[in-house]
């Protein structure tokens, strides 16, 4: 199986669906929840060549928002309304993007890190006009599985907050949002877990729920209260 | 997999998987469905989604 990496989002403002693709149609698509609603992209001269293959159905029009993604394994809305991706990228090459419309986010041909069996991927180019850079550059080779956040709070500062999973570690942490490309700190949370972290939700009254995937997998509820958690 | 903003009222779930369409290809799908939480079941499911082909084996 390619390893696509496929998430969905809705905007919590008006209902639209996102789609994230991967490697294979490395994109950010959306669909208008209205057949009437015009749709941005559609006066792109390469929207057609985007939608050649995608199949369009009953009422919900399709357009390519973002190009450039090479596996992405989150994708949400930030409290501000701001929507957030983040990938799985090559060894050493994880990314957290803020998506931002008409931009293309660089995969294949920017890429930080290098192939997991240790080559160089193409030219090894990590910047080039035109391409967006990542907000952040993740840990090396944190392989994200899942991200989320809508109207998260982090229990220790207070302020907004994104919701992170490190897979390999089996680190959950929570990020604070970025400011500036680059910037971003983290608390880390249930570093004593031990388990595979699979999905985290927070929902809209600020109960965050996390899914673990081991045998006997668990979903866990985080509570502010000193971040306890309880099945 | 994303809920409906109605979910409450109306059940709507969206959810995104790799569609197996014949022995050397699959597409990635999206649908929306009706979850009957008491009886585990999906119903009314449309896709309103599919990309294109892809490799099932690299």
């Amino acid at each position: 199986m390619s390893q696509t990496g496929s998430r969905i989002a809705i905007d919590p403002k008006d209902g639209n669906l996102f789609v994230a693709l991967g490697t294979d149609q490395p994109a950010i698509r959306f669909r208008c929840r209205r057949s009437n609603r015009q749709v941005p992209g559609q006066g792109d001269p390469h929207y057609a060549r985007r939608q050649a293959g995608a199949r369009q159905s009953g009422a919900w029009p399709a357009g390519s928002l973002v190009d450039g993604h090479r596996t992405p394994q989150g994708l949400t809305f930030a409290p501000d309304g701001r929507l957030w991706e983040v990938e799985h990228g090559p060894r050493g090459g994880d990314e957290l993007n803020l998506i931002e419309k008409g931009k293309n986010y660089g995969w294949p041909v920017i890429v930080h890190g290098i192939n997991y069996p240790g080559t160089k991927i193409g030219d090894a180019i990590v910047e080039q006009a035109g391409a967006r850079a990542a907000a952040v550059l993740l840990d090396r080779s944190s392989r994200p599985p899942a991200w989320s956040s809508i109207g998260a709070t982090s229990f220790r500062s207070g302020r907004p907050a994104c919701w992170w999973v490190a897979w390999p570690a089996r680190r959950f942490s929570v990020w604070s949002w970025p400011k500036t490309i680059g910037s971003s700190t983290r608390e880390p949370l249930l570093t004593d877990l031990n388990q595979r972290i699979r999905d985290v939700r927070v929902f809209q009254d600020g109960a965050v729920y996390v899914l673990t995937d081991r045998a006997g997998g668990k979903l866990l509820k985080l509570t502010p209260n000193n971040s306890q958690t309880r099945q | 997999m994303a809920l409906d903003r109605n979910f409450a009222s109306n059940h709507r779930i969206f959810f995104v998987y790799m569609r197996i369409i014949d022995a050397d290809n699959c597409v990635q799908a999206v649908d929306s469905a009706t979850l009957d939480e008491d009886a585990g079941t999906l119903s009314n499911v449309h896709t309103i989604f599919q990309g294109t082909r892809s490799p099932t084996e690299r």
